[in-house]
């Protein structure tokens, strides 16, 4: 089937996550959806899969618009997506799942079509196994039968060899391949690993900050793909701001520091940071650097090793204590994890300081909004203000004897001049002795601001530089897993 | 001016919720076959037709107030304390106990150690419930169902039990208190005006903690959004465990009031459903202190007046519990309506 | 009156089972071991009974849910509502009225009305049992003394009307214009007598209390209650003659002085009819007493009686004699019977409480309470009330005439004729004085004597029971 997008937007309130795409999929061809996160990939996949629907424009199947559509609609199209977490019953076996997903058919037919399947990709599923026994990659391929059998002409892989192991990933591929070829199946493959793409897919459609920035063929240049993706043009944010001068004792320390998340163990950390110094962590999102940031602010449990300020150790301590000790985190989704939504200003600087008028020479919340140029009421609530005015306010809130300031994507979802009021209110801090660690998706906005760079790859940080010995393209090279580890 | 606009706003919500539900039970009422506005009638005059009504029904409203009143304190942290009904039962249990041992009377000294023990009582069933959630992982919902479920086992235990009447063995309650040690009304009435006080004075000082105190504050905050409230070094788990035992000691304060004013002894329905019924009251005043007292009085009002339709028009009086409900959807609608139409508006 | 309750065994009791299936999840011993079935069974019940046990009730039918007579004679309900909308008004002058309480307080219109009295009902007034029974003795007193009104109110238990106090329904039912207010339940009894106390000008009957015996009654307050005694001794008589296995139920209530008594009488039937009319030896007797922990099944509450009767059915037992309020015996055995048991049940209370049980009701022992009400009534009304305790025994020349007896006894359709005359017999021993069952010698069940060789019991004796006797099995007091 042939897949048409006509100049599709995608707003979400503030953000623009699709901007006048135009695009076409042909039959038999294996795509590959390459971009960073943020960039729009899965906004442009959603709406083909009837998740979403477009602010503006339309999709095309086969020249005929397709109008209003949603998920069970676009399967009966022709469109079946793979998820990261695939769609199935867990509690259930094999044959059931097949079944409850399926076409309607009786239960012989179903368990013919089941064996004649997987005898065709080489799968071994067993129809009485249950689904929680399965792998990731052996769930991966139960859908992937069950979309076959409902008869699907596009097939779109979110990120599919997340998780499964190495053999899974090229019977996946191999798979692919017969699909695009021996069918005419379109294949869109969604990721953002570069040797995948080049090993898979004939053409390559990059995404960078909800626009389309690149249809090409194969074979692929890695360094072309890389400035695509991350952007080489320097867009001159804060280059008259001056780094600020270093401090001489290393008061953060950080010795084989094993850091337990949720999801994932950072392992072997070792770190110093000066007063005045900024340290910026590159990496794709889900790598390690959150884990960092969140391990640095008390956060998430030091299983090993010891992390030192100012001369005391501070590993197992509370959060309370790290944040009465200077160190202050702000997270990147502002108002979700940073901001109480239905507050108002004025509750919020009440909360953040409790002695009211006491002598700590905190800001009145008047002076803070006049200050930190907030524009907006006393009395406005955090929800109705905008990115930069929810930043300016995070900025607003944290006290001045902070002494280690800790921000993920300090700039995230603002505009040019919103972002260097930021940073100049940042490096302004760290002109009074604090130190910047800070995340970023914008390699331009670490190669700018920094002193030392972290790059994360594969949740280990596999580059620990001064940044003018570090360019933003090899940065990018890195972050894919592209460059010798130093 | 804005908070006009939004008192406003509510009372007007509130107004089409009454009228869509008082639409509602005519048609009920009608397909019945008894006379609707005569049975409405009946029902509001029961509730507030003579000054001996009137005092019952402000018998009711006394420990919806209390019960309602404590449930804001756990709704501003975003708790659904549905253990609240425990609660009573809690406060009941522990007033009961500190008086048992005076069979011959005592002073008003005893009553302030009853209500106090039955504030306890509350308490310590409602930190139960809140160390299930903020250690034991058990959302509130569920531990307090248990809790709740539990209390009454052990009311029925007590009754049966340790606290039966000498050679008798009934469900229907302990041994009444002696006569001094009943809190009493005024000549005549259902009126109890120290209970009315301890009401008025409730709601008024949840009403001073939510508006004007930075615990109350913190609590909204970790309602909003507790992950913020983490990084604002709000300690989450420490206010909610604060925001139930409050709520607890005032459900509790209920249970005492209820054994000491109203029952004068421990029975398996002591709490009467009044923390369910309190559930419903604040879902109904969206959490907003200053509807409780009126909503409180319209459901103490069908309580009462309930008692009317068996009487005079031979009608069950769970009619009036059928209200109740039809009034809370009804708001709901009206909730909903609003949500949809304002969705109409932004698409368009 | 009793023509509106539905016949028993409806779709409706089906369902009511179900309900209680629900509801027997809160003590029911699977689910006990399973607290979160437990909670979501509790919290699904709740729900359930608070909006909906009405509709589901035995004692529930539509007509009587609403009843108002111009459903019936008007054409359609919609003429109502025009008429209704003259009301509209009132409501406008209920708040005036509301707004003036507040401030002055307000006078009631008084009127010339017809003596009104007030009855208070433990259960729903078509219970089939208990309730139903003093319902009816209340139409009689209206039936035969014309220009009486009769206003009652049911299902009056905290459980049922939670929130309410006996007090204030009395006020209520005072309000009305009731000049004599009768209480049918011993758990009402400290309530009563509060609202005596607080109302001396009104006149009240607590029915099975004892509050003139122990002197705590004021002047106002009297007692009444039948000699269900010999009611308990047929019962218990018929029950022994027609056992196979030789073992008797008995389905009680809560415990205290009143229901050891009627167990007691019960047995003292059953061993008469075992020992002197089968002459088989006493030992090979079982008489076993459950108790449920209330006059009726509140659910999650007390032991639920289907449950228990389904235990002694199940044992073995194979007449089961009820001291509940209720019909859980009769249903139960009927069901068992249609299961293919040769069982029995005797029900209590109420006379039509056969009625649609054919095949295994033995009898039923019953109160007829109308007599009793109808000299109460007449009394206060000529201004001759004195306070008295009055225990009202059946006329022994027909113990089922509904205008002298205060008990009687109905023979059931599953009573043989043989078993019926050797009942006949018998109540012919009981009216002569011949057979006197409460006669010494007899032991308490811990073996002390509650009555020496040749004595015979005075009433006191009797009332105040104080243990189960010798030969009967259960609890004579709380554990």
């Amino acid at each position: 089937m042939r897949v048409e997008f006509q100049d599709i937007h995608k707003y979400y309130g503030w953000v623009r996550a699709n901007v006048g795409i135009n695009l076409v999929l042909e039959p038999g061809r294996i795509y590959g959806l390459l971009g960073e996160n943020g960039a729009g990939k899965s906004t442009l996949m959603r709406m083909l899969a009837g998740h979403t629907q477009p602010s503006k424009g339309c999709i095309l199947f086969d020249g005929e618009v397709a109008d209003g559509l949603n998920p069970s609609r676009a399967l009966n199209m022709g469109v079946g997506m793979l998820y990261q977490d695939p769609l199935d019953f867990p509690a259930l076996n094999i044959f059931e799942n097949f079944l409850l997903g399926g076409r309607k058919q009786a239960k012989k037919q179903t368990l013919h079509r089941l064996r004649e399947l997987g005898e065709r990709f080489h799968f071994s599923l067993p129809p009485g196994e249950k689904v929680s026994e399965l792998t990731v990659g052996e769930r991966q391929q139960l859908e992937l039968l069950r979309l076959l059998d409902l008869g699907v002409k596009v097939l779109v892989l979110d990120e599919p060899t997340t998780g499964i192991s190495i053999t899974q990933k090229e019977m996946l591929f191999a798979t692919m391949r017969q699909l695009a070829k021996d069918r005419g199946r379109t294949i869109v493959f969604v990721t953002h690993k570069l040797a995948e793409v080049e090993e898979l897919c004939e053409e390559v459609i990059v995404l960078r900050r909800g626009k389309l920035v690149a249809k090409l063929q194969s074979p692929f240049q890695s360094d072309e793909l890389i400035k695509l993706m991350f952007g080489s043009e320097h867009e001159g944010i804060g280059k008259t701001q001056l780094r600020p001068e270093l401090g001489k004792e290393k008061f953060l320390q950080l010795q084989n520091v094993q850091l337990l998340g949720d999801k994932y163990t950072l392992r072997d950390i070792s770190l110093q940071i000066r007063p005045g110094e900024i340290l910026g962590l590159a990496g794709l999102e889900g790598n390690g650097q959150e884990l960092l940031l969140r391990g640095l602010a008390g956060l998430a449990r030091v299983g090993k090793g010891r992390l030192i300020f100012d001369g005391e150790e501070f590993q197992g301590r509370p959060y309370l204590k790290f944040r009465q000790a200077g160190i202050h985190f702000l997270p990147a989704a502002r108002l979700e994890h940073g901001l109480f939504p239905d507050l108002s200003l004025v509750e919020h600087f009440r909360l953040a300081f409790p002695e009211r008028n006491g002598d700590h020479g905190q800001l009145l919340p008047e002076e803070g909004i006049k200050k930190f140029s907030i524009q907006a009421q006393l009395s406005t609530s955090a929800r109705a203000l905008s990115g930069g005015n929810q930043q300016r306010l995070l900025l607003a809130l944290i006290p001045t004897q902070t002494r280690l300031l800790l921000l993920e994507h300090p700039t995230r979802g603002l505009d040019h001049g919103a972002g260097q009021q930021v940073w100049s209110h940042l490096l302004d801090r760290c002109r009074r002795d604090a130190a910047l660690i800070f995340s970023s998706a914008d390699l331009d906005e670490i190669k700018a601001h920094s002193h030392r760079v972290l790059v994360f790859y594969n949740r280990q940080i596999i580059a620990d530089r001064p940044v003018h010995s570090l360019g933003v393209e090899e940065m990018g090279r890195l972050m894919a897993g592209q460059g010798r580890a130093v | 001016m804005f908070q006009a606009a939004r008192f406003g706003l509510s009372l007007g919500r509130l107004a089409a919720a009454l009228f869509i539900s008082f639409v509602i039970t005519t048609l009920i009422l009608l397909v019945a076959g008894a006379p609707p506005l005569h049975s409405l009638v009946i029902l509001f005059e029961g509730g507030l037709g003579s000054a001996a009504k009137v005092t019952q029904t402000i018998a009711v409203w006394i420990p919806l107030v209390l019960c309602s009143s404590a449930l804001l304190l756990t709704f501003a942290p975003g708790l659904w304390n549905i253990g609240v009904e425990g609660q009573i039962i809690l406060g009941a249990i522990f007033a009961t106990g500190f008086l048992r041992p005076f069979p011959a009377g005592g002073t008003g000294l005893h009553l302030v150690g009853a209500l106090a023990a039955g504030m306890i009582g509350g308490a310590l069933w409602a930190y139960l419930a809140g160390v299930l959630r903020t250690w034991g992982r058990v959302h509130e919902i569920f531990g307090g169902l248990g809790l709740n479920f539990v209390a009454l086992g052990l009311t029925l235990w007590l009754i049966f039990g340790p606290w039966r009447r000498p050679g008798v063995a009934s469900m229907s309650g302990t041994e009444p208190l002696h006569h001094t040690l009943w809190l009493k009304g005024l000549k005549g009435l259902s009126l109890n005006p120290v209970s009315l006080a301890l009401a008025i004075l409730a709601i008024f000082f949840v009403i001073f903690l939510l508006r004007f105190t930075r615990w109350g504050l913190s609590l909204k905050a970790v309602g909003q959004n507790p992950e913020a409230a983490l990084l604002f070094g709000l300690k989450p788990n420490r206010r909610i465990l604060e925001a139930m035992v409050a709520c607890g000691a005032l459900a509790g304060l209920a249970g005492g009031l209820q054994v000491v004013g109203v029952y004068h002894r421990l029975l398996p329905a002591i709490s009467s459903n009044y923390g369910y019924t309190a559930l419903l009251v604040t879902m109904l005043a969206s959490f907003r202190p200053h509807l409780i007292p009126p909503i409180c009085l319209f459901f103490a009002v069908l309580n009462v007046g309930s008692i009317q339709l068996p009487l005079q028009l031979q009608l069950d009086s769970s009619l009036s519990g059928v209200i109740q409900g039809v009034l809370v959807l009804a708001v709901f609608l009206v909730h909903g309506l609003e949500e949809h139409f304002r969705l109409l508006r932004r698409k368009r | 009156m009793a023509g509106r309750a539905p016949p028993p065994y409806t779709p409706r009791m089906i369902f009511l089972g179900k309900l209680r299936i629900w509801n027997d999840g809160i003590i029911g011993e699977a689910e006990r071991d399973d607290p979160v079935t437990a909670t979501a069974l509790f919290f699904g019940g709740l729900i359930i009974r608070h909006y909906s046990l009405i509709f589901l009730s035995p004692a529930f039918s539509f007509s009587s849910y609403i009843r108002h007579p111009t459903f019936s004679e008007s054409a359609g309900a919609l003429l109502t509502f025009a008429k209704e909308k003259i009301m509209l008004s009132r409501i406008l002058r209920l708040c005036v009225v509301f707004l003036l309480i507040l401030g002055v307080g307000c006078t009631k219109e008084t009127k010339e009305k017809p003596f009104t009295f007030g009855l208070l009902l433990v259960g729903p007034y078509n219970d089939r049992g208990w309730s139903q029974a003093h319902y009816d003795a209340g139409l009689y007193v209206e039936k035969k003394l014309p220009g009486v009104k009769m206003l009652y109110l049911d299902k009056v238990n905290p459980a049922d009307r939670p929130g309410l106090t006996l007090p204030q329904l009395v006020d209520d039912l005072v309000g009305k214009g009731a000049r004599l207010i009768i209480a049918n339940s011993d758990d009402m009894k400290d309530g009563v007598r509060e609202a005596a106390e607080q109302h001396p000008e009104i006149t009240f009957i607590h029915v099975s209390g004892d509050d003139v015996l122990t002197k705590k009654a004021p002047p106002n307050l009297g007692n009444v209650m039948g000699r269900m005694e010999y009611g308990k001794m047929m019962a218990g008589f018929v029950a022994a003659l027609t056992t196979n296995t030789g073992k008797i139920g008995y389905l009680g209530p809560l415990i205290n002085e009143e229901t050891r008594r009627l167990a007691a009488s019960a047995y003292l039937g059953a061993a008469y009819g075992w020992r002197e009319v089968r002459k088989k030896p006493l030992e090979e007797l079982q008489f076993k007493v459950s108790w449920i922990g209330f006059w009726f099944n509140i659910p999650g509450v007390t032991a639920d009686p289907t449950q228990v009767a389904n235990r002694f059915f199940d044992g073995g037992y194979d007449v089961v004699i009820s001291g509940i309020d209720t019909t859980e015996a009769v249903v139960v055995a009927a069901q068992k019977l249609r299961a293919g048991r040769q069982v029995w049940a005797i029900p209590y209370d109420y006379k039509g409480a056969c009625q649609g049980a054919d095949d295994v009701c033995l009898g039923v022992p019953y109160f007829n309470w109308g007599p009793a009400y109808l000299e109460q009534v007449k009394a206060v009304r000529e201004g001759r009330w004195k306070q008295s305790w009055d225990w009202d025994g059946p006329d022994w020349n027909n113990i089922n005439n509904e205008d002298t007896s205060a008990i009687g006894f109905v023979n059931g359709p599953a009573l043989s004729t043989e078993v019926a005359e050797k009942l006949n017999s018998f109540i012919q021993g009981l009216a002569t004085g011949k057979i006197n069952l409460f006669q010494g010698p007899l032991y308490y069940q811990d073996g002390s004597p509650y009555l020496k060789a040749g004595e015979t019991a005075t009433d006191k004796q009797i009332w105040y029971m104080e243990r189960l006797l010798k030969g009967m099995e259960g609890a004579s007091s709380p554990k």
